[in-house]
């Protein structure tokens, strides 16, 4: 988390041209990509744990699972408002709302992958807008939400839904598909 | 492991028909923001474009493997064969899955351009970036936990294509093979510096995650391997072919296509077959105007190396874009070569300052216009008093840099006999460096 | 009856890297066709049969099995003439028990087509042949544990090399287990790792005990048992006893 802030704090602004099917380059900041580097720590601390064992046991480790997720992505939110302080709002911005999509999606592809492989789900995401959101930001899809403007309301309500349904999956499937429901 | 087991359960070789698809797409549409040369080497590096993106999938099912390996237990088993054979085998559906995928969208993008051979040193290139990154993946699986290494591995081989875009260094774009790309128009090659770092990187690499493998050292040496070999093999392939910034080089040998028409020689590669009918017929008229006009230029238009010591030959570079216009404007360069625009420089200028270079926008100017260039486009570089560019003549006099359009103006003034010996002067002086040219038509 | 074959450890010794406190220190022989190695937690006994079947290398000494040497010219013969059953077994993700048995061989340095057909066969030396085309992640730890069998079988080695077989087997699996040793080809010798005493009786006839990285006592069983206290309900783990106590 500390190094993805120190990214986002000191490169956000920063563009890099990413493949894409509709131009010949999108320009994707770093604040969208450097976020992956947490759905991936979650999916290692999610998949070392031993869910045969988890699931006899008096605590509630599920919910403590989700709240993990959840407090992770608080954390990012929180950050994102320090963030604007320093006088960089739109990187701390985007960074927070892909950290929770993110997070999201790795939770959501947790109901029909192994933890392994939905690790790399979010990075799929990121690859597919780079290819098919087009050249720029402003006409990115809906469903591109990682590059929305910040101002528009429903690139904040996919990613917090996609939390939403993702911390439902990890409460009822805490671990994953392999091991089904509680 | 059979090929029959390998074909089922490594997901290299479930994802290559997926990617097959996707980068065909990909590619096909990216090579629109380029122009169509039937030039194998143009071909092939544009099909590079896809490179980005089959490298990191690819890499990422050898990360996979190599996870599988050591949660079966593998590397714990007493095994008679060497271990780079058994990781081999086990990279083995992902290297070729990525193999397939590069082939066929090369040959998506060089089939509809007709029977186009391509380049087998960007092929190899990228051959070997794909080996090197596909085996440093699985070498990443057989260390990291499985759900680290593969979106590691993933997102790490993407970013050493991507990043290299954004620096500065031609030699970190170089030995990722972002720039092979770039290469190379019909009058360029690849340079030697692009493929020297790439094998030297790509080797570093390959042999550190031998050594690795076979030896089993402690983590923290690890990074060491890597970045002992790192440099040395930078200083190898430094030594041997300094990166430039650009990722081609001359092409060298000469056009042997030729046409002639009323006396005049267009030669062009083979790859502009089919442009030497109109390029000799806007030259041929050009000439002819020229001629008219009496002054003494050219009959030979040739691409590719030219003899400067002949005064009757030139040197061109068309593309199939070209109109006639730029046709022209290409002509007119090649009749008063100057800088920054100048195909071939004369020979002094590689010694001597090139101070006469300053009369070439008037000539060329002048020399276009009697070819029949469209006044429009004449505007368009040197309408509105526009004057040439005073930082590419830091030397100049400030009296030589006036507007082109109202100098020109005069020289149109003068009686036709006159006008040609202005310009014949002036051509003179382009070929010699030390001189400042008669530009005044007074 | 099954063939002796001699397995000699001359000063031998390892120690592990992170772990500064643990030696082995070994030299030993046998030639005993089914040889029982005992001793407590921590003892050394995976370090030894590790080292005899090649997965680690020693930092000193030598180490022969049937006069073939693990670190001469000869390594590859070796290794096929010594087949190794870890403790711990993993299935390799989407293989089929089939497929596993004839990697492992692969491994081992068959040919790709004889590790495949030598699957079969050794698949049935383990009463798994149904299960063939069945994913090894898909089948039961006892039925994994014959799987570890077959792979350390497909070589047809002479020396087997058991480590803890029938750790974490219910008392039915155990004793088809025990069976399923019992019942291999002759020529096969066998080296066990275990601190399961109880039932040594009825399948060894040598017993060696290691303690602190070193063996202590090595002799017949006929000589082991006697060891035990006169009336010993369990006479093999009061002989065990006996050692392990004098030794400390």
């Amino acid at each position: 988390m500390a190094v993805v802030v120190a990214i986002v704090a000191l490169f956000g602004a920063l563009t890099i041209p990413f493949p894409s099917l509709m131009s010949s380059e999108l320009q994707l900041p770093v604040s969208v990509i450097a976020p992956l580097g947490l759905p991936i720590v979650l999916a290692w601390a999610l998949s070392s744990s031993d869910p045969r064992l988890e699931l006899g046991t008096v605590r509630r480790l599920g919910a403590l699972d989700v709240a993990l997720a959840v407090g992770w992505c608080g954390l990012a939110a929180v950050t994102a408002v320090i963030l604007t302080l320093p006088g960089s709002p739109e990187a701390g911005l985007i960074a927070a709302r892909a950290t929770i999509g993110y997070v999201g999606l790795l939770l959501c592809a947790r109901w029909v992958l192994p933890t392994d492989a939905a690790a790399a789900v979010p990075i799929g995401y990121v690859l597919l807008v780079s290819f098919l959101a087009g050249g720029s930001m402003r006409s990115a899809p809906p469903w591109a939400w990682a590059i929305r403007p910040t101002g528009d309301m429903a690139s904040w309500l996919i990613p917090a839904m996609l939390l939403l349904l993702g911390a439902i999956v990890l409460w009822r499937y805490p671990g994953g598909i392999q091991h089904g429901a509680t | 492991m059979r090929i029959r087991t390998l074909l089922r359960v490594a997901p290299g070789a479930w994802l290559a028909p997926v990617m097959v698809g996707l980068l065909v797409l990909y590619v096909a549409s990216s090579i629109t923001f380029g122009p169509r040369e039937p030039y194998g080497l143009y071909l092939t590096a544009r099909a590079m474009n896809g490179l980005g993106l089959i490298v990191p999938v690819f890499a990422g099912t050898a990360a996979w493997e190599g996870a599988r390996l050591v949660r079966g237990g593998v590397w714990g088993l007493p095994m008679t064969r060497h271990r780079i054979a058994v990781a081999a085998w086990s990279f083995l559906p992902a290297f070729v899955g990525g193999l397939i995928v590069l082939v066929v969208t090369t040959m998506a993008v060089l089939v509809p351009q007709g029977l186009v051979v391509p380049d087998m040193v960007i092929l190899g290139s990228a051959t070997v970036i794909l080996l090197a990154q596909v085996a440093l993946g699985f070498f990443i699986g057989t260390i990291a936990p499985r759900a680290i290494a593969i979106p590691v591995v993933v997102l790490g081989s993407f970013m050493t294509f991507v990043l290299p875009r954004v620096a500065g260094s031609a030699w970190l774009r170089h030995m990722s093979g972002t720039t092979l790309e770039l290469c190379c128009t019909t009058d360029q090659v690849l340079s030697p510096g692009v493929v020297v770092s790439i094998v030297a990187i790509s080797a570093a690499i390959l042999i550190a995650v031998a050594i690795l493998l076979t030896r089993r050292p402690r983590m923290g040496v690890y990074p060491v391997v890597f970045l002992v070999l790192l440099i040395v093999a930078s200083g190898v392939a430094m030594a041997a072919a300094p990166p430039t910034q650009r990722p081609y080089a001359e092409r060298t040998g000469t056009a042997d296509v030729c046409e002639t028409r009323d006396g005049v020689t267009v030669c062009v590669w083979p790859e502009h077959r089919e442009l030497a009918p109109r390029v000799s017929r806007v030259a041929a008229a050009a000439v002819d105007a020229w001629r008219a006009a009496g002054v003494t230029v050219p009959t030979t238009f040739r691409e590719g190396e030219v003899d400067k010591s002949d005064p009757l030959t030139a040197g061109i570079s068309v593309r199939s874009t070209n109109s006639r216009n730029s046709l022209i404007e290409l002509l007119a360069v090649a009749v008063a070569p100057h800088f920054p625009v100048a195909r071939d420089e004369p020979t002094c200028a590689a010694t001597h300052e090139w101070r006469s270079s300053i009369a070439g926008p008037y000539v060329w100017t002048w020399l276009a216009t009697e070819a029949g260039i469209d006044h429009q486009s004449v505007d368009n570089y040197f309408g509105g008093g526009a004057r040439p560019d005073s930082d590419y003549f830091p030397d100049a006099p400030k009296s030589l840099i006036v507007p082109v359009l109202p100098l020109l103006e005069k020289v149109w003034e003068l009686p036709p006999p006159a006008q040609a010996t202005w310009v014949r002067r002036n051509l003179r002086a382009l070929a010699q460096c030390d001189v400042l040219p008669p530009l005044d038509p007074g | 009856m099954t063939d002796a074959i001699s397995v000699r450890l001359s000063e031998v010794s390892y120690a592990y890297r992170r772990s500064g406190s643990f030696k082995l220190t070994v030299s030993w022989a046998t030639v005993s066709p089914r040889t029982v190695l005992l001793g407590p937690n921590g003892a050394g006994k995976t370090t030894m049969l590790s080292i005899i079947a090649g997965v680690l290398r020693p930092a000193s000494g030598h180490v022969e099995v049937g006069g073939l040497s693990l670190d001469g010219g000869d390594r590859a013969a070796y290794l096929r003439a010594v087949g190794w059953m870890p403790q711990q077994i993993a299935p390799i993700a989407g293989l089929s028990c089939r497929e596993q048995i004839a990697y492992v061989g692969w491994l081992k340095g068959l040919g790709k087509s004889e590790a495949w057909d030598r699957a079969v066969g050794t698949l049935a030396d383990v009463d798994l042949a149904e299960l063939a085309d069945r994913r090894t992640s898909d089948i039961s730890g006892g039925q994994l544990r014959r799987i570890s069998l077959a792979q350390a079988l497909i070589t047809r080695p002479s020396l087997l090399l058991l480590d803890e077989p029938t750790a974490g087997l219910d008392p039915n699996q155990r004793s088809n287990f025990r069976d399923l040793v019992a019942g291999l080809p002759g020529e096969v010798a066998v080296l066990v790792s275990t601190h399961q005493v109880d039932d040594i009786a009825d399948t060894f006839d040598d017993v060696a005990i290691m303690s602190e990285g070193a063996i202590v006592w090595h002799g017949p069983l006929t000589r082991f048992m006697g060891l035990a206290t006169d009336g010993s309900v369990r006479p093999a783990e009061a002989a065990y006893r006996t050692i392990v106590h004098e030794s400390d």
